[in-house]
This record gives structure tokens, C-alpha cells and sequence, in this order.
């Protein structure tokens, strides 16, 4: 028999009966907030930063405010050309380990704990959030949603290979438990909250 | 691997032997609870959250069978490869198997407590294959030639300066320089080189969803990614209990997960892996190793909806004061202490007995595993099983017999009584083990069923 089979045959044999999967909708007590002062509390208590972009801004002209105008900057946003992901000829992902500054879209937010999610659609390639040195992400406030529950009503039904949810720098605390942030991916995470 | 048979108290004993430093560990294990508790107490709904996780666990532990093959079929649609190991040895060999079809002998690793629990850095290590694991804590681990003390902090008992001469020794930082920012910084350099040139990337799983073939791996540094993106095969290894029914459900355990482990509100990356990049593969090794037999225990199996948290680690009262190495298993702590019996009884008969059976453990567990009362149990089993400490069973027959004849019981507490008042040095003597950092109060006049027969009269 193979294991596949021996494994399934103790499970089956094994398992106690239990049929319900409990309600897991949010009781009325949970914590309300605003989604906006939430998410820009929550990010940058994690080491994040939050910059609130307003409806007359000049967005490109904002970024290199921030970053400064010699900045190093790679964007996958089209209506925010920077420098393009790959050189002409390859879209080897160990190229792009020279990236400073990755700049990229968020589809929505979430408020409780400053994260954003993300999908190929927004990073083209896997690798580009991580081996940046510093990652820019531009999201709509009506994009934020409080919850984690209502994120995953989000993500229902969406086609992706690859998606995550990032919440502030690359970080660790593995020694003497300092917080040191930039442990392998990127430094500094900033995300352009646009009207 | 080095075969170690002293017990878990044997163990304790050694790293007790630095008061300061078991002072240090202790503190800083409480801290991160009291991050965890204000974390949780910010919630209303905690209470609600843990209920519902450990509700669906339920559920997964009752359709196992049919949840294992429903993600199968998804994983395998998504284009993942996907194998089964029944125990440990046969895990490894599937991950070997796969390096060798490929001709890779280097590899990067992220945290998987399931290889950790399979021994497979030692196996690889037989089989020369180059493993680096990429968290910085267990790199700083593998270095040392140790294996993690924690399952979330696994260099929890390491001094910053100890870490400092370690990087001195193999990554070439200068002597003296016990800077966590800039000892991080230079693993960061000597890890990015890893990165860019290991083709494979082996990694833990979080959460396996049934529903949609995919699977959830936290972390916080990005090692797992900047790991798995930059390479041509991504081998994930998860032990059979980690599905979840459904996408949804991560929304009620990714909420839990990171606040339970540090307080944080969520780990710094939650990617969900679904399919293998164009050109990359990907493999999942579903692994059972004594879990199907842990599941058919009525008392235990509820051990089994663990989501390897470790709060329970860092509120443990022994946990903090031993340290994670006196466990002498991948997992320590109380949920250690109720895994591991299941895999060799005998071997790990000391671990349920490591326990004060306070129970905060359980009060602290996101998902509500019982985990006091299972190490009470677990304590029934071996002794019934003749694997607790001779000296232990005799006594506690001893106390049985004294304590089933009213006589005795009086007629002892008299004798002791009287000892300690004459010759105190024989009873307070450290060469008893019980009195071990411990004082024996000063003996009372008489007993409380003595002092309640006098005084009961005068009412």
C-alpha cells in the first residue's frame, strides 16, 4: 500500500465525527475605527510609513519629494513610469537584486494590522517586494478595508499563483530581541495613501 | 545526531547553573507574553476568535480524510506536485530525491519546525547536500552547530556578544562588535549571496487551504520568499494537520497567529503560495508521522490543532526557567511536552512531568488546546505504561499507603514534626531533592486536625 493510501486509510479510521464548521461572522462587540487613522496608526507603530496623499498632489512629483530627486526608483505602476522592472533582454528575478526603490500598487488595505495585499497583477514578478532595499506602495483610502474577514471576502475568487499581504519593512528581532528592521527584504516600507 | 539521555530536570539543572542568565532568559520570555496580553486584551473579540479557531480546528480534525484529498485535488489542478510521507525517514527521502533528480547539493531553508522534527539538516548533512537555513535565528543556531530552543525565537538563549564572536568566527565581523543592527546587517549580506545563488528553497507551511489547493506561509524577515522566488524548485513540507477548510478561515487565524506569538499584529508577510511561478516547480510533502495515530487518541488529539505559535512557551513558568534545549525535542514547551509522547513514550516519558500544571498554558493557546490537562494525562499513560521514574513511582506508593490509613498519616506528620524542631539540619538538608532552592518553613507545634480539636471545644 503507499503511503498515500496508509495515511488516508488511519485519517478516515481515526477521525472523530464532527460535522458543523462554526459562524465565523464578527460579533457586534468587536473593536470599531476608523479604517483611514486605523491603518496609518497601525503601519507605522510596525515600522511602516504612512504618507496621505491628497487630490491636488502631484503624486511622481511627491514620491521624488520624499525620496529625493536622484532616487534610484524601479515602478510597475503605468501611470507612474520610473525606471522599467528588467533591462531590455532578460526577466531573470536576480537581476533585479540592484533594485533601491520598488514601486509598486496595492489592491486594498486592511486597517487592524497596516497590511495591503498584493498580487501579480501589482509586482509582475515575486521576487520584486522582497530584494528591493526600499518598497513604495500606492493605495486608494477606499481601498481599506477594517478587517481581515472582510479581506478575504476580497480575495474570494481571485485568480493569482502568488499573493501576500505585507505589513511594513523586512524585519527581525533574533538577537536579544532588538527590533532591527531591513533583515533581508526591503528597509523601509512607505505607502502613498491617495484619495 | 548525538544521542542525549539525561532527562529534562538533569538538563534544567545544567542551564540553572547561571542564575543571571536564567534570570535574563525568564524575563524575557515574560516580556513577550505581556506583549501577547496586550495584544489580545485590545480585542473585544479575542475570546470570540480563539472559540471560532478552535471550533474550525474541530472540524478539521473530524473531516481530516476528505479535507487532505480535497486539497490534493486543488493543489495538484494549481499545478503543484504533491507527495506523502508516513513517517520522518520517508520525508526525507522525498526531499533528497528531489535534489538528486536535479543534481542540486546546495539548498536555502526557511523555518520549518516539520523538518526540524524530521531531523532533516542532519539527514542532508549525511548525503552532503549544503544546507543554509535562512532565518537569522536559526542561522545563528546552525553556526553554533545547535538546533532552535524556541519554536518562533529560536535563538532565544543567545547572548548578543556570544553572537557577535560567532559571526566573528564564520562571517568575518570585527571582534568585540555585539551591535544587533549591525550584526543583522551583516547577515543580511552573507544571506542575500545565499539567496541569489541556491536554485532550491525548501520551506514550512502555516495554513494549507483545502478550498483552493494553496498554502500560507508567515514570516517576518521575507527570508521564505526572497528563498523560494530566486530559485527554480520550491519544496514545501507541512505535516497533514496544518489544512484548513477554507480560504476564510485564514482571516480568523492569520488575526490570532502573530498576536499570540509577539503581539504583533500580524507577521510582516503572509504569502499565499498557489501555484509555481512560470518555469519554477513546486512540491508539497504531506507528512504524517504519528499524527494519524495522535488523532485516534480521544485524550490527545486535540494537540493536533497547534498553529506553532509558542505562547504557550513564553508563559511557562518551567519553560522560561529550563530553557528550550532540556526538552530535548524540535518542539519544547508544554505543547512539546504533549507531542512528543506520542511519537516515543518512553524516550520522552520525562516531558509531561516538566509541567507545574498551572495551566497557562491552555488560558494563553489561540485555539484552546487543553494543554494542562493533556500533560496530566499524559503523566496516567506513562505510568501505567511503567515508564515514569523508579524512584517516583515508589515514592508516590509510599505516600498512596499513608495517606489510605488515617493512623499513619497522623503518626508521620507527628515524627516530622518533632524532627524538624530537634534536628533541623537533617531535614532541611540540601542532599534531599525537594529541597533544592527551597526552604522548609519552620515546623508547627502541633497539626491543623490537633489545633481544630482544641479549638472546636471551646465554641
Amino acid at each position: 500500500m503507499s503511503s498515500r493510501s496508509a495515511i488516508l486509510q488511519a485519517v478516515k479510521q481515526n477521525q472523530p465525527t464532527v460535522e458543523t464548521l462554526p459562524d465565523i461572522t464578527q460579533p457586534d462587540y468587536a473593536l470599531k475605527f476608523g479604517t483611514t487613522e486605523k491603518f496609518a496608526e497601525v503601519l507605522t507603530a510596525i515600522g511602516g510609513r504612512v504618507i496621505l496623499v491628497d487630490e491636488t498632489d502631484d503624486l511622481k512629483a511627491l514620491i521624488l519629494q520624499v525620496y529625493g530627486e536622484e532616487a534610484d526608483i524601479v515602478s510597475v505602476i503605468d501611470e507612474l513610469p520610473f525606471k522599467p522592472l528588467f533591462p531590455p533582454g532578460t526577466e531573470d528575478p536576480h537581476v533585479l537584486e540592484n533594485v533601491d526603490i520598488a514601486l509598486m500598487k496595492a489592491q486594498f488595505g486592511v486597517s487592524e494590522n497596516g497590511s495591503v495585499w498584493v498580487t501579480e497583477a501589482e509586482y509582475k514578478v515575486r521576487a520584486f517586494p522582497f530584494i528591493c532595499q526600499h518598497l513604495a506602495v500606492v493605495l486608494s483610502r477606499n481601498d481599506l478595508v477594517p478587517y481581515m474577514h472582510e479581506a478575504y471576502q476580497k480575495i474570494s475568487g481571485q485568480q493569482y499563483g502568488f499573493g501576500l499581504f505585507i505589513a511594513g519593512p523586512s524585519k527581525t528581532a533574533d538577537i536579544e530581541q532588538s527590533l532591527v528592521l531591513g533583515a533581508h527584504g526591503p528597509k523601509t516600507m512607505t505607502v502613498f495613501l491617495t484619495q | 545526531m548525538q544521542t542525549v539521555t539525561k532527562s529534562h530536570a538533569e538538563l534544567s539543572e545544567g542551564f540553572n547553573k547561571d542564575e543571571a542568565r536564567v534570570s535574563w532568559h525568564d524575563e524575557t520570555l515574560w516580556w513577550i507574553r505581556q506583549k501577547r496580553d496586550k495584544a489580545a486584551h485590545q480585542m473585544p473579540e479575542w475570546e470570540w476568535l480563539r472559540q471560532t479557531a478552535s471550533g474550525i480546528k474541530d472540524y478539521v480534525l473530524g473531516n481530516l480524510h476528505d479535507l487532505l484529498e480535497l486539497f490534493e485535488a486543488n493543489a495538484l489542478a494549481n499545478g503543484i506536485k504533491v507527495h506523502w510521507a508516513a513517517d520522518a525517514a520517508e520525508h526525507n527521502r522525498i526531499v533528497y530525491g528531489i535534489l538528486q533528480e536535479h543534481g542540486v547539493t546546495k539548498i536555502v531553508k526557511s523555518k520549518s519546525m516539520l523538518t526540524e522534527e524530521c531531523g532533516l539538516n542532519e539527514y542532508l548533512h549525511e548525503k552532503q547536500v549544503d544546507v543554509v537555513d535562512t532565518d537569522l535565528g536559526e542561522r545563528i543556531v546552525q553556526l553554533a552547530g545547535e538546533v532552535p530552543s524556541h519554536i518562533v525565537l529560536p535563538c532565544i538563549h543567545w547572548k548578543k556578544e556570544e553572537i557577535g564572536e560567532l559571526f566573528h568566527k564564520f562571517l568575518g565581523t570585527p571582534e568585540g562588535n555585539a551591535d544587533p543592527q549591525f550584526l543583522t546587517g551583516a547577515a543580511r549580506i552573507h544571506l542575500r549571496e545565499k539567496f541569489l545563488t541556491r536554485r532550491v528553497a525548501i520551506t514550512g507551511v502555516n495554513f494549507a487551504v483545502a478550498e483552493t489547493g494553496e498554502f500560507v506561509v508567515c514570516t517576518n524577515e521575507g527570508n521564505a520568499d526572497m528563498g523560494t522566488h530566486l530559485s527554480d524548485i520550491h519544496i514545501a513540507c507541512m505535516g497533514i494537520e496544518k489544512i484548513i477548510p477554507k480560504q476564510e478561515h485564514l482571516g480568523i487565524f492569520l488575526r490570532l497567529l502573530a498576536r499570540s506569538a509577539t503581539g504583533q499584529p500580524t507577521t510582516t508577510y503572509n504569502s499565499h503560495f498557489k501555484k509555481p511561478a512560470p518555469g519554477q516547480e513546486m512540491h508539497i510533502v504531506l507528512v504524517d508521522n504519528g499524527r494519524s495515530r495522535q488523532l485516534g487518541r480521544p485524550d490527545f488529539r486535540n494537540s493536533l490543532k497547534c498553529i506553532r505559535c509558542g505562547a504557550c512557551m513564553n508563559t511557562c513558568p518551567v519553560y522560561r526557567r529550563s530553557g528550550g534545549h532540556s526538552y530535548k525535542y524540535a518542539i519544547s514547551g508544554p505543547i512539546g511536552s504533549i507531542l512528543a509522547p506520542n511519537l516515543d513514550m518512553e524516550k520522552h516519558a520525562d516531558l509531561p512531568f516538566a509541567s507545574t500544571l498551572c495551566g497557562s498554558c491552555s488560558n494563553v493557546c489561540p485555539v484552546k488546546i487543553d494543554i494542562h490537562d493533556q500533560l496530566y494525562k499524559w503523566r496516567q499513560e506513562i505510568t501505567k505504561n511503567g515508564h515514569a521514574p523508579k524512584a517516583k513511582t515508589f515514592a508516590m506508593k509510599i505516600v498512596a499507603a499513608v495517606l489510605a490509613r488515617p493512623w499513619m498519616y497522623r503518626l508521620g506528620g507527628s515524627v516530622a514534626r518533632k524532627m524538624m524542631r530537634l534536628f533541623p539540619s537533617l531535614m532541611n538538608n540540601k542532599s534531599i531533592p525537594w529541597n533544592k532552592a527551597r526552604e522548609l518553613p519552620a515546623p508547627p507545634k502541633q497539626s491543623f486536625g490537633e489545633w481544630y480539636a482544641k479549638n472546636r471545644k471551646k465554641v
